[in-house]
């Protein structure tokens, strides 16, 4: 599996990404359940209601550049150095895109979240 | 320590990445924040939710393999004689018992695989040439190509709601060298997979035959699992619901022919 994502990321790795984080705050998912009130643990609720494929997908849909960092350390437990050496990134790269890519997958849960209903987007 | 510099070394420190002085420094600021605090606890509960979620088997996958497993324990008990006759140790008829057992061996392994040939019946030259593309390391494919090739192939309509469930998402597997293409449903936390292939003329042991608004179909309940399968035209249809109480019948009678 590592060598998959490996070998699509060396194959994409030329073409550059833009991607857009502008609108993803550090605390983004964070913040939006916060948000919904002091109602008891709307993390707990948000995180039983999210299925596995769910998460799965969300993790496949990542950007190329961030997926690989991601499955590299959640999935697969690399270290940083480790991850830097697989994926020829600095280390400070690994970081921002580990850090970037967390974001991202907590976007995309919320957003799945909303559209299922499983959260009502109560504050705004 | 302020917030922000706490913040800023989160991820390290969960990710166990930080040095010893950064981490104990963090960890002193959490215990006397509790905003931070409570942040550090969602974004380590994100990270072991993401992880496990994402290693797990989904539920179909843990279902297809429980359905194997019972296929594989419904063969004839081949085992039983074998460890019986050497148990015993009598070596004339160990020769008989070897010559038994081969036999039997061979009728259960074309059993087994004929049982797997009928539920992951998809071959892949049946789907060269076809409107769905074989794709590499993903079984994950657009629905429209999905819709097309089961209109075209098994002339399948297939709406985005089928009894109150939503399509969600489908693609194209191989299992054991087997291919077929499913399609998920779900509708609230109930799900139901749709599992599509070729035929073959067996009839799977433990499945009772029955009939629901014209349509034949055989079910089988394992454990807390029900499976359905039909015939449809030279293909199989199947479908498979963790939940006993969805109506697995009125689902499939609601899988209309074009």
């Amino acid at each position: 599996m590592t060598n998959i994502f490996i070998n699509n990321y060396r194959a994409k790795s030329r073409t550059p990404q833009v991607v857009d984080l502008q609108d993803v705050d550090d605390d983004f998912l964070f913040g939006q359940l916060s948000a919904l009130g002091p109602a008891e643990n709307p993390e707990q609720h948000f995180f039983a209601k999210v299925f596995d494929d769910d998460v799965k997908r969300a993790v496949e849909e990542l950007p190329e550049d961030f997926r690989l960092v991601v499955v590299l350390s959640f999935l697969e437990g690399f270290s940083y150095q480790e991850i830097a050496e697989i994926a020829g990134l600095q280390i400070g790269t690994v970081k921002s895109r580990l850090h970037r890519g967390r974001k991202l997958l907590q976007k995309a849960l919320w957003d799945y979240a909303v559209k299922n209903g499983f959260i009502k987007e109560a504050a705004k | 320590m302020t917030c922000q510099e706490a913040l800023r070394l989160l991820y390290e420190v969960i990710d166990k990445e930080a040095n010893q002085i950064d981490s104990e420094k963090v960890r002193e600021h959490l215990e006397n924040c509790r905003d931070c605090m409570k942040r550090y606890e969602f974004e380590a509960m994100f990270k072991t939710f993401v992880t496990e979620k994402a290693i797990s088997p989904t539920k179909t996958e843990q279902l297809k393999f429980k359905i194997l497993a019972h296929l594989e324990e419904g063969e004839p008990e081949s085992g039983g004689f074998f460890t019986n006759f050497f148990k015993n140790k009598n070596l004339i008829f160990a020769a008989a018992a070897i010559l038994v057992l081969f036999l039997v061996s061979a009728l259960s392994i074309s059993q087994l695989y004929r049982h797997r040939t009928y539920v992951y019946p998809f071959e892949k030259h049946h789907l060269e040439g076809n409107p769905i593309s074989i794709m590499e390391n993903s079984n994950s494919l657009p629905l429209p190509q999905i819709r097309d090739y089961l209109a075209s192939n098994l002339h399948l309509a297939l709406s985005d709601s089928i009894a109150g469930y939503q399509m969600l998402h489908g693609g194209y597997d191989d299992i054991i060298g087997h291919k077929y293409v499913h399609l998920r449903y779900r509708n609230g936390s109930a799900r139901v997979s749709l599992f599509f292939g070729r035929s073959a003329d067996t009839v799977l042991p433990n499945f009772q035959k029955a009939v629901f608004a014209g349509t034949e179909y055989y079910r089988h309940v394992c454990g807390d699992c029900q499976i359905i399968y039909w015939k449809h035209g030279d293909s199989i249809a199947m479908a498979i619901s963790e939940d006993k109480t969805v109506d697995l019948p009125a689902f499939i009678a609601s899988v209309r022919p074009i």
